[in-house]
């Protein structure tokens, strides 16, 4: 483009204001500084070679003809303007290149792709490539002048110039005129109230699909397509609803693009673009950007028919081509802005009917050409679907923003619309949320994962211990410090708690139907004869904890019901009337028995009764059989190939249920069960020494724990079973694992499915997220979504669980019951986990988080563990918890609080790790430095106590009288940004920043946070002018009111 | 009212007058500027605040160039000036400013400046000492130092203002984009505080261009206690013929303009 720079226009004040159409199409180009995203171009290949004079001559010629072609754009500080260059002032070159025939495309994408300055200069550029396979001719045009259409009929006046030109003769007659470029209609007052009406209350943010990445945090708008040829019986299906529904094939097509999106998370209230030209017929030709992409807006009702579907898209689609004259960045200003996506408000979808648009040959100047489609990289949408149908079928491109689909996200999804069309071929009658439009892929690797059904033999672990008892009973079965249980001891120890109990009335004919023990001991010989014990006089366990206080443990005896409790000596028992309290027997005491009789454990009996806080309400308890424990230890004892040789840690307080997992596994097997005392859970060498004293083959913790004590434990793990569970394992503390050179398993599972319901081998390299594996033996996994319905592979929904593990239910709690448990039509009973998940391509599950730990805070939906995974990945930082704290629907703030050193300005690095990773709305707002998180009793991360902590501070700093954050949060975001910059407590709304302590380079720094945390750019001048928190904040939302809605 | 480009307005009132005030207040500095005396400031006078070019819109601007950018404007709205204030080199803008105002106004607007100094090659290095320092801890302490040298010898190599300055532009550039880089600032925003520099040493050298003008003699100079600033750095004998009138204040230059009783002289002098 050698003759650009000679016709820049430098006048900041040249022509007329751009219109908001086109100002939209700048704002592309600001998002993405640098990047061709608007560019679009016409490029064909010829056999044989171009005249290069004559496409240079004929190029001219068009430009002289056309005078959009001819049309500049200036932004500036004013704005955007456009103006139109004389015939005499412009001239673009046509320059040849020599380009071998296989880095065409390359050559091709890079031509395209290269930005125009809007500085005055031409928006069209032009190329001639020398080719041995023949030449090629490209020209790149903004889409400011230029549209498909516009394509079309540039590339035949072209070659109708071309081909007059090398015939020696003058162009045509017909195309001598010159073209006006074509006025923007004005929109009609009608149009604009009916767009009003369509557009009343629409919320962008539920458009969200539940698959991919949503909510990616500064677009590249990066993109990809996958181009799908829709199966033969996919387009008799759509060939034949066009007469049964009486809709023409794009409405058919586009209906079922709605139930698609619908499928997959949006909506119901959709909202999809569809591209309309809009020349008149008068003006068929015209070169120009006169495409709208009218917002057609259907709502899906799950109930309804396909047909009722059809019937009200074809409404809403012919309603919208009547009212075209409405461009929708001119209503943009009256759509609410939600959230700080820097997405078009109004859709992020895009259904593009495009027909004829078969690749036809064509000649030019004697020889054949064939159009050539140059992929350029970019997507202004998260989906578009290029609908292309011809005579031998349709084929369906779909174009996606490569930071919210990936390619497989794609693939998917047009595998599924397939799906949902041949579906369609049963019938349109019945109702919409029926149409389950899985893909065959989806079908198969989800039965696949589910198809775990295996033999349990024994069916109880009490017979299982009992088999090992009687295999070798002098064998170890207990290490506790320096003593040594047998399994025969044990077991006669067991059979003495069983005699303690019947002498209370407790016995297989026991006193009620279902008999309860409390168990409160400390991890040894005795407690493990209890549990036996207990199971062997026909009753179930409560496991207590002796260092809890009082008052829980007198709420979860009352509670189940406990008449007994067997207590280990000294220790003591909240007093009742209603209780015996049975000191437990030592261990060493119990004399010889030969009674291996355990018919009183009935696999459908209950084995324990253990109480989980919950994230909310009071604490609950879960009753499990028999049956669900045996499946789970059988599992683990197969998965992790347990031996009698083999030592496991009993590590884990009693009162998480994952510790009778420890406990149960070795006797099984008839194995040692190694005791850990408590301070090895955090105390690393403690824990190396007992797992190297004890040669300890497996290993459970939480991520809590091991962050914990890996340092001091790591060259002491290599080639031991590591269990890793209860809590989301973060990738950072993963990879740490998997470099001891461990067998890590991620393990996950609520209590009312029995300890653990999938697991997942982790090795090699791990990514972002560690994925929770497969279901166990007997499990069956489903991912439901609001409706209830099942999803298929890469759609988040809730996970549920169903199968061998799903607990009896929630002791007295019978409506708590019904809702956390259901009955599902092919998997049965199932427990919600109330856990975020999707399944995995390769039939493997990946956990979101916990639906409570998914936020939406002023619009925008936020994953406190992908936060905390993201700080976790800092050097720094051994452990984060991030809450909520405030009101989310109004002035809430995300609390971080970091494990880390201390060290000066660690608060400051880690803000910067997190928007460097984060999407803008995740980034913390407040760093809170700690020694060390609170956790609950079972280890895991404490978030109530957190939140409270994040609460009182909140108000702590309301109630300081130069502090009204309460009264205005933007003003309070300011403050504390003031405060933390500047290091000092005393700021007030008045603090003027450079006379506390700022520098300009500070400042630079406040304007960048204050971006970041409010989406308002303000230029350091505004800064300056202005540098109290007051004056900041009215500036900020002076900013923000006037800003247009899509500026990111 | 056209939107202002090159002022902006420190306090509006219904009074056909208006009172411009120069300086370049944009540089996050500590010392009072005329925000402070226009709070204070009794008569219900519209102050107007001189707004530097767009950053890089500076390059190759002279001191005529800034002077008519800013009376251009102020000329187009047809409002007649009052009075024309200026502080530290803001003053020698302000003369000049002064002086095209009474050409084209029936009467002179009133002329006051607040510490005035025409720019040198120290006013220059000053500048740039007191940013460098600002970065201390940011940079290593024998980088801060080195850069404290290579500006010191600019300043004493016996250039001119406009080389010295640009020498300084340089140095700053290269420890600036060290500084910001370790401060986490994005490159946009680190840019537009080197940016913001240039501007800054762009605006001392533009006023170096013009010194002291026609209209100081009819000045009234509004001087600080700081013995560095304004007309308490010029030789005493120069001193007296350098403006119609000085009122000295026990303040210092940073509080200025932040000062009531100043203040209360101003609104007196005005009225």
């Amino acid at each position: 483009m050698s003759s650009q720079g000679n016709t820049a226009i430098h006048s900041g004040l040249t022509g007329v204001p751009a219109s908001r159409r086109e100002q939209a199409l700048w704002l592309l180009d600001r998002l993405v500084p640098g990047s061709g995203v608007n560019n679009l171009h016409l490029a064909f290949r010829v056999r044989g070679g171009l005249d290069l004079p004559a496409c240079r001559q004929a190029l001219s010629f068009l430009l002289h003809r056309h005078q959009v072609l001819r049309t500049v754009f200036t932004a500036g500080e004013t704005g955007l303007r456009k103006a139109v260059l004389a015939p005499e002032r412009i001239e673009v070159d046509v320059p040849e290149r020599a380009c071998p025939d296989e880095t065409v495309h390359a050559e091709l994408t890079a031509f395209v792709a290269r930005p125009f300055v809007l500085d005055g200069r031409p928006l069209l550029r032009a190329v001639c490539l020398r080719c041995p396979g023949g030449d090629v001719f490209c020209v790149a045009v903004h889409h400011l002048n230029f549209d498909t259409v516009s394509a079309t009929v540039l590339h035949e006046e072209f070659v109708a110039v071309y081909d007059a030109l090398v015939a020696g003769g003058q162009p045509p007659a017909e195309l001598r005129d010159q073209v006006p470029a074509l006025p923007e209609a004005e929109p009609s007052q009608e149009s604009l109230r009916f767009w009003r009406t369509q557009l009343r209350g629409v919320r962008p943010d539920d458009l969200e699909l539940s698959c991919g990445t949503p909510n990616a945090p500064n677009t590249t708008l990066a993109g990809g397509q996958v181009t799908h040829a829709l199966s033969a019986e996919a387009v008799a299906v759509v060939r034949r609803l066009e007469r049964d529904v009486r809709a023409p094939e794009a409405v058919v097509l586009l209906a079922a693009y709605y139930l698609l999106l619908h499928n997959h998370g949006a909506g119901p209230d959709l909202v999809v673009g569809s591209p309309i030209n809009v020349r008149g017929p008068a003006a068929a030709r015209a070169i120009g950007y006169h495409v709208n992409v009218v917002p057609l807006r259907v709502r899906v009702e799950p109930g309804e028919s396909f047909r009722e579907l059809v019937r009200r898209t074809r409404n809403v689609f012919l309603s919208a081509i009547t009212h075209v004259d409405v461009p929708v960045d001119n209503l943009l200003a009256e759509i609410p802005r939600t959230g700080s996506s820097w997405r078009h408000t109004v859709f992020r979808h895009v259904f593009n009917y495009v027909p004829d648009s078969g690749a036809a040959r064509f000649r030019i100047g004697g020889l054949v050409g064939e159009p050539l489609a140059v992929e350029t990289g970019y997507s202004k949408f998260d989906l578009e679907f290029f609908v292309l149908p011809s005579a031998d079928g349709i084929r369906v491109r779909a174009a996606h923003g490569a930071e919210v689909l990936d390619r497989s996200d794609v693939r998917a999804l047009l595998l599924r619309y397939e799906a949902l069309l041949v579906a369609l071929g049963q019938g349109v009658d019945q109702p919409v949320a029926d149409l389950r439009g899985w893909s065959e892929p989806d079908t198969t690797t989800i039965a696949a994962a589910n198809a775990t059904a295996r033999p349990v033999s024994p069916p109880t672990v009490l017979a299982a211990v009992a088999a090992a008892v009687a295999a070798s009973p002098a064998a170890v079965a207990v290490v506790d410090g320096e003593r040594q249980v047998s399994y025969q001891r044990l077991w006669d120890a067991a059979l003495a708690v069983r005699d303690l109990l019947a002498g209370c009335g407790v016995a297989r004919s026991g006193v009620a139907p279902r008999a309860v023990v409390a168990v409160l001991a400390p991890r040894g010989p005795e407690l493990a004869a209890a549990v036996l014990g207990v199971w062997l006089a026909g009753a179930a366990y409560l496991p207590l904890d002796p260092d809890h206080p009082e008052q829980r443990l007198t709420h979860q005896l009352t509670d189940a019901g406990a008449r007994v409790v067997l207590a280990a000596a000294g220790l003591s028992v909240p007093a009742s009337q209603e209780r015996t309290v049975l000191t437990l027997p030592g261990v060493d005491e119990a004399r010889p028995r030969a009674d291996l009789d355990t018919t009183a454990a009935h696999p459908d009996g209950c084995a324990y009764l253990i109480y989980t806080s919950g994230s909310t309400g009071r604490p609950k308890g879960t009753l499990v059989s028999h049956a669900s424990l045996a499946n789970l230890v059988a599992h683990f004892a197969d998965e992790l190939d347990v031996t009698g040789a083999d030592a496991v840690l009993w590590l884990t307080t009693f009162t998480f249920d994952i510790s009778a997992l420890e406990l149960l596994l070795p006797l099984v097997r008839g194995g040692r069960l190694v005791v850990a005392p408590d301070e090895a859970r955090v105390d690393g060498r403690a824990l190396r020494e007992l797992v190297r004293r004890h040669a300890v083959g497996i290993v459970q913790a939480t991520p809590t724990t091991w962050r914990c004590v890996l340092d001091e434990v790591a060259d002491e793990l290599a080639g031991r079973r590591v269990l890793c569970g209860g809590e989301p394992l973060p990738p950072a503390l993963a990879r740490r694992l998997v470099a001891t050179g461990c067998q890590l398993r991620n393990v996950y599972g609520p209590t009312e499915t029995t300890i653990w319901s999938t697991c997942a081998r982790v090795d090699g390299v791990v990514g972002e997220r560690v994925a929770v594996g497969r279901p166990i033996g007997n499990t069956q996994v489903f991912v439901m979504d609001a409706a209830g319905r099942d999803l298929p592979v890469g759609v988040r929904g809730e996970l549920c669980i169903a199968g061998g593990g799903v607990a009896i239910g929630y002791h007295d709690r019978p409506e708590l019951t019904a809702q956390r448990f259901g009955d599902h039509p092919r998997y049965g009973r199932f427990y919600r986990t109330g856990d975020v998940a999707r399944w995995l391509p390769d039939g493997t599950l990946e956990l979101a988080g916990r639906a409570d730990r998914q936020i939406k805070l002023r619009g925008n939906r936020i994953e406190l563990g992908e936060i905390e995974s993201v700080l976790c990945d800092h050097p720094e930082v051994a452990g984060a918890a991030v809450v909520v704290a405030g009101d989310p629907s109004a002035d809430a703030v995300l609390v971080a609080f970091v494990q880390t050193a201390d060290s000066a300005g660690a608060a400051d690095r880690l803000w910067q790790h997190a928007r460097a990773q984060l999407p803008r709305s995740w980034v913390p707002q407040e760093f809170v430095i700690v020694d060390a998180l609170p956790t609950t009793v079972n280890d895991k991360v404490d978030y109530s106590t957190l939140t409270g902590l994040a609460e009182r501070r909140r108000a702590d700093r309301a109630e300081r009288p130069d502090a009204p954050a309460d009264a205005d949060p933007l003003l309070a975001a300011v403050l504390g940004l003031f405060a933390e910059l500047l290091g000092r407590a005393d700021v007030t709304a008045g603090t003027n920043f450079f006379v506390h302590g700022g520098h300009s380079l500070l400042a630079a720094k406040l304007a960048q946070r204050l971006h970041a945390a409010t989406g308002v750019r303000l230029r350091l001048a505004e800064v300056f002018n202005d540098p109290t928190p007051a004056g900041l904040a009215e500036r900020l939302r002076a900013a923000d009111a006037s800003t247009p809605p899509v500026t990111p | 009212m056209a939107e202002l480009n090159s002022w902006r307005v420190l306090t509006e009132s219904d009074r056909e007058e208006v009172v411009l005030a120069v300086d370049y207040a944009a540089t996050g500095r500590p010392e009072a500027a005329f925000t402070d005396l226009a709070a204070h400031l009794d008569g219900g006078y519209e102050i107007w605040e001189t707004v530097q070019p767009p950053l890089g819109g500076e390059t190759g601007m002279t001191g005529a160039d800034y002077v008519a950018r800013w009376a251009d404007e102020v000329r187009g709205t047809g409002r007649p000036v009052r009075a024309v204030f200026g502080f530290c080199a803001g003053g020698v803008f302000a003369g000049a400013l002064a002086d095209r105002v009474a050409a084209w106004q029936p009467s002179a607007p009133r002329l006051v400046l607040f510490d005035p100094e025409a720019p040198t090659e120290a006013t220059l290095y000053y500048q740039f000492h007191k940013v460098v320092d600002s970065l201390s801890t940011l940079l290593d302490p024998e980088q801060a130092a080195a850069a404290q040298q290579a500006g010191q010898h600019a300043w004493q190599s016996g250039q001119g203002v406009a080389e010295v300055g640009a020498e300084l532009v340089g140095i700053f550039e290269r420890v600036g984009r060290d500084a910001f880089a370790r401060a986490g600032l994005d490159a946009e925003y680190g840019e537009e505080w080197v940016a913001t520099y240039r501007s800054f040493v762009s605006y001392l050298v533009a006023a170096s261009h013009l010194g002291r003008t026609p209209a100081w003699a009819t000045a009234t100079a509004v001087s600080s206690a700081t013995p560095t600033s304004g007309l308490n750095a010029v030789d005493p004998a120069a001193r007296a013929g350098a403006v119609a009138e000085e009122v000295r204040f026990a303040v210092t230059h940073a509080d200025l303009l932040g000062h009531p009783e100043v203040a209360r002289t101003v609104a007196g002098l005005l009225g």
